[in-house]
């Protein structure tokens, strides 16, 4: 076990929840305890974005409820990554990959930071609702989407 | 110029379709650049890029006067963070354009903020650019830090835990 502090691993999809989650980090600077170890994404086009912090980048590739046979591919490897990085903490923006690898990572005993995308504005994505009951702080980023769901928090928006 | 753009690599043919349909009647005169994404129809009309690397696609979008795009909350918040006027149509599932309607509640939500027009058809393009050239768009105030001071919280009291 690393004694020197959290290992924190962030993660974001390809698209919107990777601009959320790197404002978040631009943010963040200085206001966490400990930098993120590693980062997990769903495309090699948005990897470059995260690698150009300086830690492994991890694609996880993409899926969504569209797609099944993908999302097992997902499943398969969010479940060796989750085994190989066994982070302390996992803070996503989401979507359902990284709702996928967070619940691994949970299952090793990993704690959750679910932010739910600025773009789910009258009620939580199908990610967020289940992840709300496997998250140790979820959060919206509408007062109003987070008021309707008991143990979801508003703490700001990234935009 | 009227920048066009799909917000991301996922087709969004309605929209281009539209758009380069208007330029080719003569009902836009104005110059117009699009990005396209995946998409499978190729404008005729007007010069297309299909991905653009974000400092050109930030350029491209500093240099319009008004933005056409998706109802993505990312567009919205670029061009608000531009301050330029921005008309979205959303991404509607019936067209299996997203997997859900949630496009239409953000277009809803920001135009009830006042920060951008909507065509809720592709047949109201035309109308609404035209309001467009009238239409200042409301600044945003968002606040990431509130966010990362509460995440930060949330990991400092896990690290004094151990």
């Amino acid at each position: 076990m690393d004694t020197l502090g959290l290992r924190l691993v962030v993660g974001a999809s390809a698209g919107g929840h990777a601009n959320e989650l790197l404002i978040l980090l631009d943010a963040a600077q200085g206001q966490w305890p400990v930098e993120p170890a590693a980062y997990v994404t769903t495309m090699e086009i948005t990897a470059q974005g995260f690698a150009r912090r300086g830690k492994p980048v991890h694609v996880v590739g993409e899926s969504d409820r569209r797609k099944p046979l993908q999302a097992i591919a997902v499943l398969y490897r969010s479940l060796r990554l989750a085994w190989a990085l066994r982070p302390d903490v996992v803070v996503t923006t989401g979507s359902m990959p990284l709702a996928i690898f967070s619940i691994w990572c949970k299952l090793f005993g990993a704690r959750i930071v679910w932010i739910d995308s600025v773009a789910q504005i009258e009620h939580m994505s199908l990610s967020g609702r289940v992840m709300r009951h496997v998250a140790d702080l979820c959060l919206a980023q509408w007062p109003d989407v987070a008021a309707h769901y008991p143990g979801v928090e508003y703490a700001g928006e990234v935009l | 110029m009227i920048f066009v753009t799909v917000g991301s690599m996922f087709p969004f043919d309605r929209l281009i379709r539209s758009v380069d349909e208007l330029v080719g009647q003569g009902v836009i005169t104005e110059p117009v650049i699009a990005q396209i994404g995946d998409g499978r129809y190729e404008p005729r009309h007007m010069p297309f890029e299909r991905f653009l690397a974000k400092p050109q696609y930030d350029q491209r979008m500093a240099e319009a006067r008004v933005l056409l795009a998706h109802a993505g909350a990312g567009t919205i918040a670029l061009a608000l963070a531009h301050h330029k006027p921005l008309l979205v149509l959303p991404r509607l599932k019936r067209h299996r354009e997203h997997v859900n309607d949630h496009q239409l509640a953000t277009a809803r939500k920001f135009e009830q903020l006042g920060h951008v027009l909507v065509a809720y058809d592709e047949r109201d393009i035309a109308a609404k650019l035209h309001e467009l050239a009238g239409f200042v768009p409301r600044a945003r105030q968002a606040d990431p830090q509130r966010m990362a001071r509460r995440i930060g919280a949330f990991l400092s009291a896990l690290q004094a835990s151990r």
